[in-house]
């Protein structure tokens, strides 16, 4: 599962998340539902949705994937998350966080070994399109 | 600041982010705002600016929003920042005074690894349609660059709604690969052209003295501020990492 993945990178990512946020995002995947909740300077994790979450924001693994181990350029990902076209993507609420986790954990993929192998090992269990 | 890499400006010395590989485009702009008579602004609506035009530095955002004094304009504005070390984003914003029907400029860059983000126009605050002459002479200049830029790889319709809305007829959008060193360099004259366009127009600029058409050039400035702030994305974004207060400095530098 990507979320055992990213609960790996977050131990492992530089602790660089501001003290004053306070938000609960729901991050929806084709077969992992789970909710990221940034506060007091930590981020933590829970499986599943949060009905009165922040923000909502629907993606699928590949690309969530390819956002972690820097496959996809980043203008892409802020593009995608802090300024989206439509709202197909996010629901609900910002995706500015999210971006910010993104960054931390694309440059924790290039440093921890364990969660490289993870995140490698999630891609390579993705299901053909 | 003070190594070779740091561009002079007017005596402001102006940081930029080429050492960390990205392109030369705020070097570019301020080379050619070198002979325009630019006096930095220190405060705007009884607020002092120094917080972001001195240089902001936050974990995920650090740079500049520079406001100027322009004769013919309210302002002119450079803004350079660096968006979590992994994306730089560069403007040069002017608005004209309410007694000149110059079009806004909006120069828009923004830069990754692998792609540049250009928005670039001039914004008409006149109908152009109803206005005889302000098309050809305001606008129309601005085609053999448009045709020619237009052709550029990445180009693309704006997705945004609300701001083509706002935009003239000869805005360029596009996310641009940076793989070849032509795109790099088409980017680089692309906003350079524009620029200097402006520049060209600006010079050539008569003040006009019908009441009504000013209050139309005012009413339609505020209008444009207002959809911006209500509906720019990015301006949010920035809330978010830099915090409310700055975020409605920065707007205010550039508006």
């Amino acid at each position: 599962m990507i979320l055992n993945a990213i609960v790996k990178g977050v131990e492992a990512m530089p602790k660089n998340i501001p003290q004053d946020w306070d938000e609960s995002t729901v991050i929806h995947l084709e077969e992992e539902t789970f909710t990221i909740t940034f506060k007091n300077g930590d981020v933590s994790f829970t499986e599943g949705d949060k009905p009165d979450a922040d923000s909502k924001i629907k993606l699928t693994s590949k690309w969530l994937c390819d956002a972690l181990d820097g496959s996809t350029d980043f203008m892409k990902v802020w593009i995608e998350l802090a300024e989206p076209p439509d709202k197909s993507t996010v629901q609900k609420g910002s995706g500015l966080k999210l971006v910010t986790l993104i960054d931390l954990l694309s440059s924790t993929y290039k440093f921890d070994q364990g969660f490289k192998q993870m995140i490698d090992r999630c891609k390579r269990g993705l299901k053909s399109v | 600041m003070g190594n070779g890499n740091k561009i002079d400006f007017k005596s402001e010395k102006l940081p930029t982010f080429t050492e960390k590989g990205f392109q030369p485009i705020l070097e570019k702009y301020c080379s050619r705002l070198e002979k325009v008579d630019l006096q930095p602004i220190e405060t705007l609506q009884g607020r002092s600016v120094k917080p972001v035009s001195e240089g902001l530095d936050k974990p995920f955002a650090k740079g500049f929003f520079k406001p100027f004094k322009m004769e013919k304009c309210e302002k002119l504005a450079l803004c350079n920042f660096l968006i979590m070390d992994k994306i730089m984003a560069t403007s040069v914003s002017a608005i004209p005074l309410d007694n000149y029907e110059l079009p806004m400029l909006a120069l828009e860059w923004s830069e990754t690894e692998n792609i540049i983000s250009v928005m670039v126009d001039f914004i008409p605050l006149v109908d152009s349609v109803m206005k005889e002459g302000y098309f050809e002479k305001y606008l129309d200049p601005l085609e053999e660059y448009w045709s020619k830029y237009k052709q550029l790889s990445g180009i693309e319709p704006l997705p945004f709604a609300w701001a083509r809305k706002i935009l003239g007829p000869y805005h360029l959008f596009g996310n641009v690969p940076k793989e070849k060193e032509q795109n790099r360099q088409q980017c680089l004259e692309l906003f350079q052209d524009y620029l200097d366009m402006w520049l060209t127009l600006w010079q050539g600029a008569e003040p006009i003295e019908d009441e009504r058409a000013m209050q139309y050039i005012k009413d339609r400035k505020a209008l444009i501020r207002r959809m911006f702030l209500e509906n720019d994305e990015g301006g949010k974004s920035m809330a978010q990492l830099i915090g409310k207060e700055l975020q409605a400095l920065t707007a205010l530098c550039i508006f």
